[in-house]
């Protein structure tokens, strides 16, 4: 097949890699390819902050010639990406969507940076975000969070908006995000696309902004889980500059994602997450499919339960403390350069108090042990990846402590258990939805196996978004 | 007996004055309604039930 540069941006990451190894085409031509496509969508999606035309060419052009010279680094050599503005690029502005940080540089680039150069991509850009990880969906000011490219009068959900915006609408190959309660799974999930939340500690969060030390995680957000665990094989690893990094080897992520659900034993939450009333029908019934199709590829499927669950958005919110503590002075100094709800939502985590942090640290020990318990008989646990498919704008509260898709995803940042949303199907309206599968500590590559065995059973991940319809009404 | 309105907001400006909290005007109501939204779930929290050898994490 002829690479045009509209099929360019049709490709996922992986027809974008192997077009460039076999010279079918060059870095530098898919990376205008890319640009033009930003120059001309972006203005109605809002996926990019900041646009790093000419040092993405300038990596472009030496990706081409370090091949032309015989020598490729790997699968992601001169693949374009794109990082949410809250993970530094030396010497380009990092803003994490925030008029505090508006006229920030970063003098270093962020671990994870590092590793997608030495990997040999090239980083496109910037992308938007809801303000400091925690702000809600905007439309307004300097810093738009991006138009859900199924629905451009919809939000994308966030906080790594714009990374699933660029990612489903083809203005980047691949993006990176960061996840403190669904905020790489929730914008996926929204947008039809693969987003994985790593195991704590096994991707660096030096040189990203943090919201809670904590529950923070750094990964992929893709089109396909193959494109995933290319992202997740270049970023992993340990840094000495993140206290909290894991040390040893890091596994092979792609060398297993072919071997199927046979055999695999998944739990189904069921009544925490199915039965919940809150759970929209449609969800709710594309989930149940998904769970039979992975049934067909030789899964069993049980329903299992931990009672903790029902504490978990209580516990979560307790750490709004450790947001507060990181923007104290901040916002005191300088409370007008926060929207107004990230703003009192932040006030919410001076409230916390000493003994109500403490009673969250047990609770989250004791859901903990209980999850583990599941994971001792269970390979990993399946659910629905989010309450209801993406919302318009003038529906999401900019008010609520916490949205209610973070029922399905914020447990999972308090354990630091890997998980992975992948799409599992759309709405009547064409809203995609999703599925959510949680592994044992480290084990990301189960997850993404089994994510990989429905979504190769399925054909979800190959519709696109119609550039026709990004236009504001 | 669920708190009256007055009550409610009385325990409000304790815990926000015992936080250190200069907060005004519509921020100030802002926050008193997000509270009371969340006040279930921090109850919640509190009442349950948690066993002497149940230590914090990690």
């Amino acid at each position: 097949m002829a690479v045009t540069a509209g099929t360019l941006c049709d490709l996922d990451l992986a027809g974008v890699s192997e077009a460039l190894a076999a010279r079918r085409v060059s870095s530098v031509e898919v990376t205008e390819a890319y640009l033009d496509r930003i120059a001309k969508h972006d203005g109605v999606l809002q996926a990019y902050i900041t646009v790093m035309r000419d040092a993405a060419l300038a990596r472009a052009r030496a990706a081409d010639a370090e091949q032309a010279r015989g020598s490729r680094r790997g699968p992601l050599h001169g693949v374009p990406v794109a990082l949410k503005d809250l993970i530094a690029v030396a010497g380009v502005r990092m803003t994490g969507g925030s008029e505090v940080l508006a006229d920030h540089v970063p003098s270093r680039d962020a671990f994870v940076t590092e590793r997608l150069n030495d990997a040999g991509a090239v980083v496109l850009g910037k992308l938007a975000m809801h303000e400091w990880a925690f702000g809600r969906p905007a439309r307004d000011g300097r810093f738009p969070t991006g138009r859900n490219p199924w629905d451009v009068t919809r939000a994308p959900a966030g906080s790594s908006s714009g990374s699933a915006v660029a990612v489903a609408a083809g203005l980047c190959a691949g993006a990176l995000g960061s996840d403190t309660g669904g905020s790489i799974r929730g914008p996926a999930a929204m947008c039809g696309i693969v987003g994985h939340k790593p195991t704590y500690g096994l991707v660096s969060r030096s040189g990203v902004l943090a919201m809670d030390w904590s529950l923070d995680h750094v990964g992929p957000m893709t089109r396909t889980v193959w494109d995933a665990a290319v992202l997740l094989q270049a970023i992993a690893g340990h840094d000495t500059a993140d206290p909290t990094s894991l040390r040893g080897p890091v596994p092979d992520y792609m060398g297993g994602l072919e071997r199927g659900a046979r055999g695999m034993r998944l739990g189904l939450l069921r009544r925490y997450y199915v039965d919940w009333p809150g759970l929209d029908a449609e969800v709710k019934a594309a989930a149940l499919a998904a769970f039979d199709v992975l049934a067909r590829e030789g899964a069993t499927i049980q329903d299992v339960d931990a009672p903790t669950l029902d504490l978990a958005p209580a516990v979560w919110t307790c750490f709004l403390a450790e947001m507060y503590e990181y923007h104290r002075e901040m916002a005191a100094r300088s409370p007008e350069k926060y929207r107004e709800g990230t703003r009192v939502r932040l006030y919410m985590g001076a409230l916390v108090s000493a003994q109500d942090f403490l009673r969250a640290q047990r609770l989250r020990r004791r859901l903990r042990r209980e999850v583990d318990t599941l994971l001792a008989r269970c390979d990993a646990l399946v659910f629905p990846g989010q309450a209801g498919p993406a919302q318009r704008f003038e529906d999401v509260s900019t008010l609520e402590v916490m949205a209610p898709s973070g029922r399905y995803t914020s447990p999972w940042n308090l354990l630091g258990l890997p998980a992975v949303c992948v799409p599992s199907g759309f709405t009547r309206a064409g809203l995609p939805v999703s599925i959510q599968i949680v592994g044992r500590a480290g084990e990301d590559a189960t997850v993404l196996r089994i994510a990989r065995a429905y979504e190769r059973a399925t054909e979800w991940h190959r519709r696109r978004p119609d550039p026709a319809s990004w236009r504001l009404p | 007996m669920a708190p009256d309105a007055s009550g409610l907001r009385a325990r409000f400006d304790a815990e926000v004055a015992a936080a250190g909290l200069t907060v005004t005007g519509r921020d100030r109501d802002l926050l008193f309604a997000m509270w009371q939204e969340h006040l279930p779930q921090r109850e919640a929290l509190r009442a349950a039930a948690v066993a002497p050898e149940e230590e914090p994490w990690p």
